[in-house]
């Protein structure tokens, strides 16, 4: 305890993987079937595949990173590695990409929650979420990490669960397997990459969780497998219901196929609806993380401590909020996705963490000297080896 | 400022906020909504931009006043409910729900859409125009059944049936039937997801409203939006067994002079396409497993082994022949409503174009093999 | 930035209490102390203490030495009394006084079990308060003061709230020392430590802190401690009193400490590392920590089987989510989304609410008042009258409304499950919390629908996520942190035979408490025993062996 009564608790691992697993995905997860059918046509799984891969991947590359420099923030480590003035402006350039990423994933999220509620102004309905997004980002990391661990299982499971029962009652399950067209797929690829869009947050949760050497790198990956059974399994089981040509036609394609879910005699019969308004759980939470993690960068730039991130989010929650209300339609929102998220995602998602990497490695910048990490991990299983072998 | 009074003054905006965020527009009481749970769409003769759409609501008010005891006294609500029609004439649905909105006291949604009845006569401009407006709006419940009919889509709405007509047709698959066979249902989705889809055509069931009932009078088949066809009540079992949706269905097997009867436990069927030099060819095997509901010895001397097989052999030529039959008068009209094409399309997705463009005519033109193997797994009681 | 922290920290829903480390250290520069004089003595406790008219000054002598025995008749016990006058009047004094005789009395005159020296007047005054007796010496100081309070008070009885059906049946009485006896009875370990303190400068309520040394987390025993000793005021009332001043977020809706009247359960939570408060006068015991998961269990889960007990902790869970979310529920599906119910069942509904004036809200809030006004009347109302008003209440509630029209027949079944519903959970603190929350969500679901009632819910979770227990997280071990107590003792109770460790989210320091799960003669085989023959092979491992030897011996 400090003398704030402040507790400076780390999180588990569960809890991490939960929080970066709330990071991604709700900004292309309604209409990422559509945009992979649109531009790599009958290759979409593929490019979905891909995208999927270059997003464990990455994610790896994150962790890497973060277990090089324990108990640094993404913005500190920048500056380290790129020198202060070249890192804060790589780190400033997140904060207009990831504000933009958010107030459309919050046009996305009401989007739909007009569908049910057609006469209430989407303002109300935006703000009724921001609110709740910003008291969640208020509590802070540790409280958001607990809150994902309880919301992000259910979400999982849930998602699981329905999905695969469409996937399963499918009259004709077909999914092409050869391989048509390399610059399609490479579209495809491109324009899927903002499903990782938000991935960043690992970054700056960095001092927040327990680095164990040849443990904690594996966090992220977990967390974006799992983010990418999820992605597959929803585009199998619309595009095996659909097909993909009436697929491209629809502006969200997953919240009709999940529709398609009716549960004869349940109390609950029309099951879809019900959990496309429990997704709204899902998108609070992530727009919390990305509030409290959006303010303590900007509190990282400005020079101010992460823990003092609470005054950065009276600018941080009224941007997304102005942002999301002044898209005007589902038109305007996905070409923002595809023309500028796009390829500002492989700029923040891949690239500068890539090369952030690539220099410290070849500098041979670290700070996991110190005590902060725990050599438990691959040290133990030394250990054990060597008990074994001894008579 | 003290604490005390910033927290009021903190307290009466939220209290503002509250008053003034509230999403009473969508709050609305359910006895001041109406759910419409059907539609008829008829075209209407000498205008062409004009449909006569007939929509169909339960009246809670009638049958409150019918019964006055406390709850529905033991009946299913919602299933002996008297119903009430509006027609109106309209270029489009909304449109439609609007006028007629006019003509009742609550505010019609269409969360729980039943049925949508359309009329052959439709053109393929209207039919195309209809879907694209029960599919575009959100609200409408996509799990809703489409039919079609060959009367007015208003006669098959007014039958005097106990249960609203719209239910009646929707209760026929929804309610968990065994028995599948003599009727080919296609949920709205599934209708516009084959008018769209590249390689498949859709179908839909044909019924006619009779005196005190509905009937289903076969399956109109599509190529496109366009009608080009119908099957009878009978083509459709064969038209279920190449798509493998038999069920629980019993058939009269001629052989010769004498015929013996079989109940069909369940269909498979396996469908391939492969290309020849020659031309498509086109290749459903159908898998059936049945029990014996009648011999043509009528259980005068007991059943042998050789017997029941040669009772499989007949079912398999019968079936092979009228299924054969069926598939080449789909072929007749181009509707490949089996599917072909989109599997063709699926194990060659680089000649999507050729496919999206040709296959209408690939299919008419391609060599059919249809095979069945049949199953005869329990004789009953009697040897 | 300190303006906006002071701001923050001023509105903050859920702020925690501003620490403070000062003890309280009672003001006793201006009290006197004795020193010998006793007529200067009895003329000063009589100004004071002796304003009381049930003050009694009883005068004796010891050969030349003059005695008095101070204490209030009310509370200290006339037997205690008697029996210091009698051993001082048995007992055959030197001739001369021994030197120092107060020393002199306690070892070899006095009987009482409790014998102590003070001297100071403050003291003295607050000894004779608490129903000791005080006996003064002329010329001798210091006093001795002999513990004889006798207060009439209850046997032990069966709990009132927490019954179970197996399991030993006696709760807490209000007096500290039975209480702490009974705790000792079935905790008999010579690590079981207790602490006391009187807290309340009018009061001077007996507060006992008990925990086991060597399980519960030093860091733990001390911020209790600590805290305890923090609290200054003047008068305590009860547990609820010391709860509202130690637990971490006082404005908090979920209550942060749990309460039980069970001594078996107290002994299991002991056991598992907790601390215990016990309240002279209160015969309700605190346990800190308290998490989220600790209001869904009872001691008697593990009285049963592990099925039962995990089919209760299940059945629990669904009733809370009934009794917080049902009405809410209702509202979201009946006017705002009736497309989301059954068909039939919409219909059925709407049918039963025809010529209902109100809107689904108003019938929710009208029957949810009425609910919780016939709970109060129940519980305030004289036994006599109770069978009465219940029938009252249920022709309100049931027949009569609907009749009116005033409400529907289908609202009636979800207002009193969800009353039910409410009771299930076995903590009645929890009660309040599940009340209080479902009317939060109907208030969401009011303006948002079932989108309101997911947002206040994902509100609620931040709440609890961000609440401490004494310095464990309230959500503990659901939030992510200890997982594997949420599946070995949590939603599921699982057998006894893998419940090998305490809980780790309690981060006891004893982690295993020495248990081994493995039962001796698994296999006893009754069934071969004859009477005068071997005993039946029971070892697997043995009996096999016996088989090898003879086959060797086949060859």
């Amino acid at each position: 305890m400090n003398a704030q009564n402040e507790r400076l608790y780390n999180l588990s691992a569960f809890q991490a993987i939960a929080l970066f697993s709330s990071s991604f995905l709700p900004v292309m997860f309604w209409i990422y079937p559509t945009v992979a059918v649109h531009y790599a046509r009958l290759d979409a799984q593929w490019s979905l595949l891909c995208t999927v891969l270059i997003g464990v991947f990455i994610s790896w590359v994150h962790g890497r990173l973060n277990d090089r420099f324990p108990n640094m923030t993404g913005p500190d480590f920048a500056c380290l590695v790129w020198g202060r003035w070249m890192g804060k402006a790589i780190t400033a350039l997140y904060v207009p990409v990831y504000l933009l990423f958010l107030g459309v994933s919050l046009y996305f999220a009401i989007s739909l929650m007009k569908y049910f509620f057609p006469l209430t102004m989407r303002m109300w309905l935006a703000l009724a979420m921001i609110v709740v997004a910003w008291r969640g980002a208020w509590c802070g990391v540790e409280a958001m990490g607990r809150a994902s661990a309880i919301v992000h299982p259910l979400t999982f499971a849930g998602i699981l669960a329905s999905f695969g029962a469409i996937l399963a009652n499918a009259d004709q399950p077909l999914i092409p397997i050869s391989f048509t067209s390399l610059s399609q797929t490479a579209s495809g690829i491109y324009h899927l990459l903002p499903l990782y869009l938000g991935m960043d947050l690992i970054l700056i949760v960095n001092p927040y969780y327990r680095h164990r050497r040849g443990k904690s790198e594996w966090y992220p990956v977990i967390a974006t497998a799992i983010g990418g059974v999820v992605v597959m399994l929803v585009f199998f089981s619309i595009v095996v219901n659909l097909g993909f040509t009436p697929t491209e036609r629809l502006a969200y394609p997953v919240q009709v196929v999940i529709q398609l879910i009716r549960l004869r005699g349940f109390l609950v019969e029309r099951l879809g609806i019900v959990i496309i308004i429990l997704s709204v759980a899902y998108t609070t939470l992530f727009l919390g993380n990305h509030i409290w993690a959006l303010s303590s960068t900007v509190a990282r730039i400005v020079g101010a401590s992460d823990h003092k991130f609470r005054p950065f989010t009276f600018f941080v929650a009224p941007s997304i909020f102005a942002i999301s209300q002044i898209i005007a339609t589902t038109t305007q929102a996905r070409d923002i996705v595809t023309v500028i998220l796009a390829p500002a995602s492989w700029v923040v998602v891949v690239v500068i963490p890539l090369c952030t990497y690539l220099i410290a490695s070849l500098r041979g910048i670290r700070t996991d000297t110190r005590e902060e990490i725990q050599p438990e991990g691959r040290q133990r299983r030394a250990a054990r080896r060597r008990a074994r072998r001894s008579p | 400022m003290t604490i005390r009074r910033t927290r009021w003054l903190v307290a009466a905006q939220a209290a503002m906020l509250l008053v003034l965020a509230s999403g009473c527009g969508d709050y609305q009481k359910i006895n001041d909504r109406s759910q419409i749970i059907g539609i008829g769409v008829d075209p209407v003769p000498g205008k062409p931009d004009l449909l006569a759409f007939t929509l169909q609501v339960p009246d809670l008010e009638l049958a409150t006043q019918q019964s006055s005891s406390l709850g529905t006294g033991g009946r299913q609500g919602g299933e002996s409910v008297p119903y009430k029609n509006f027609y109106v004439e309209a270029t489009s649905v909304q449109s439609a729900v609007s006028r007629a909105q006019t003509m009742y006291d609550k505010a019609f949604f269409l969360g729980n859409l039943e049925t949508v009845v359309f009329q052959t006569g439709l053109s393929e401009r209207d039919l195309t125009r209809v879907t694209e407006q029960l599919m575009r709006d959100e609200t409408i419940d996509k799990l809703a059944y489409v039919v079609a009919t060959r009367d007015s889509a208003r006669s098959v709405l007014e039958a005097r049936t106990n249960a609203p007509p719209a239910t009646t047709i929707e209760a026929m698959w929804y309610n968990d039937m065994p028995q599948r066979g003599y009727s080919a249902p296609e949920k709205l989705w599934q209708f516009w997801r084959d008018a769209e889809l590249i390689g498949r055509e859709p179908h839909v069931p044909l019924v006619e409203a009779t005196d005190d009932s509905i009937r289903i009078e076969g399956t109109e088949v599509y190529f496109g939006y366009q009608p080009v066809g119908w099957l009878t009540p009978d083509d459709t079992v064969f038209y279920n067994f190449l798509m493998g949706q038999v069920r629980a269905i019993s058939i009269s097997i001629p052989d010769g002079n004498r015929s013996f009867d079989v109940r069909i436990v369940r269909s498979r069927a396996h469908l391939r396409e492969v290309p020849t030099p020659q031309g498509m060819v086109l290749l459903d095997d159908i898998h059936v497993r049945a029990n014996l509901n009648a011999t043509e010895t009528m259980a005068q001397r007991p059943l042998t082994n050789r017997e029941v097989e040669r009772y499989e052999d007949v079912v398999e030529r019968y079936l092979q022949a009228n299924c054969a039959r069926v598939l080449r008068a789909l072929q007749s009209v181009q509707a490949d409503t089996l599917g072909f094409g989109y599997r063709y399309l699926i194990h060659h997705p680089e000649r999507i174009y050729e496919i999206r463009d040709h296959w209408g005519e690939a299919f008419g033109r391609a060599r059919i093999r249809v095979t069945v193997k049949c199953r005869i797994s329990r004789e009953g009681n009697l040897l | 930035m300190h303006w906006f922290k002071s701001f923050t920290e001023r509105l903050g829903f859920t702020n925690p209490v501003r620490g403070r480390y000062r003890p309280r250290i009672p003001n006793q520069r201006d009290m006197p102390t004795y020193t010998g004089h006793l007529e200067d003595a009895l003329k000063y406790f009589r100004s004071t203490v002796g304003q009381s008219d049930d003050f009694v000054v009883r005068i004796f002598e010891i050969g030349k030495v003059t005695g008095a025995l101070l204490f209030y008749t009310s509370i200290c016990d006339k037997r205690a009394v008697e029996d210091t006058l009698r051993a001082i009047h048995r007992h055959r004094f030197p001739r001369r006084p021994p030197r120092p005789l107060p020393q002199y009395l306690v070892e070899r005159v006095l009987t009482g079990s409790e014998a102590m020296f003070m001297a100071s007047t403050f003291e003295l005054k607050q000894a004779i308060a608490a129903g000791k007796l005080v006996m003064l010496l002329d010329g001798h100081p210091p006093a001795i003061v002999i513990s004889a309070k006798a207060v009439e008070h209850r046997a032990p009885d069966q709990p009132i709230l927490e019954t179970s059906t197996r399991g030993s049946q006696v709760a807490f009485v209000e007096n500290i020392d039975i209480n702490l006896g009974m705790i000792r009875q079935y905790m008999s370990t010579d690590t079981l430590v207790i602490k006391r303190w009187s807290i309340g400068v009018r009061s001077h309520r007996v507060v006992a802190m008990v925990y086991v040394r060597d399980i519960a987390n030093p860091i733990l025993v001390e911020t209790v401690s600590r805290r305890l000793e923090a609290i200054h005021t003047d008068t305590i009332n009860g547990s609820a009193a010391v709860e509202q001043r130690i637990v971490d977020h006082p404005w908090s809706l979920f209550s942060l400490v749990r309460m039980t009247s069970r001594v078996d359960g107290t002994c299991m939570e002991l056991n598992q590392g907790k601390v215990a408060i016990v309240v002279d006068g209160d015969p309700t015991v605190l346990l800190a920590p308290a998490t989220f998961q600790d209001f869904f269990q009872t001691v008697e889960d593990y009285m049963h089987t592990w099925w039962e007990a995990t089919f209760m902790r299940l059945l629990r869970v669904v009733a809370f989510v009934l009794a917080v979310w049902l009405p809410a529920l209702y509202i979201a599906f009946v006017d705002y989304s009736p497309d989301l119910l059954p068909k039939t069942m919409a219909l059925q509904i709407a049918q039963s609410r025809q010529g209902v004036p109100f809107p689904a809200v108003m019938e929710v809030v009208i029957m949810q008042l009425v609910v919780e006004i016939l709970r109060e009347a129940t519980l305030r109302m004289p036994r006599q009258m109770g069978q009465a008003i219940s029938i009252v209440g249920g022709l309100v509630v049931g027949e009569a409304t609907v009749q009116a029209g005033i409400v529907s027949n289908v609202l009636l079944i979800v207002v009193a499950l969800s009353a039910v519903a409410v009771f299930v959970t076995p903590s009645y603190e929890f009660t309040v919390m599940t009340r209080l929350g479902g009317w939060v969500m109907i208030v969401a679901a009011t303006l948002l629908g079932f989108y309101g009632v997911v947002l206040a819910t994902i509100w609620t979770l931040f709440e609890i996520c961000n609440l401490y227990s004494f310095g464990i997280p309230y959500v503990d071990p659901l939030g992510g942190d200890h997982v594997k107590d949420t599946f070995l003792d949590g939603l599921v109770r699982l057998p006894i035979t893998v419940l090998d460790r305490r809980p780790e989210h309690l981060h006891p320091v004893d982690t295993t408490g020495d248990t081994d799960l493995m039962v001796p003669m698994p296999n006893p085989h009754l069934e071969k025993w004859e009477p005068g023959g071997n005993r039946p092979q029971a070892d697997m491992r043995r009996q096999k062996e016996n088989w090898r030897k003879r086959k060797r011996l086949d060859l």
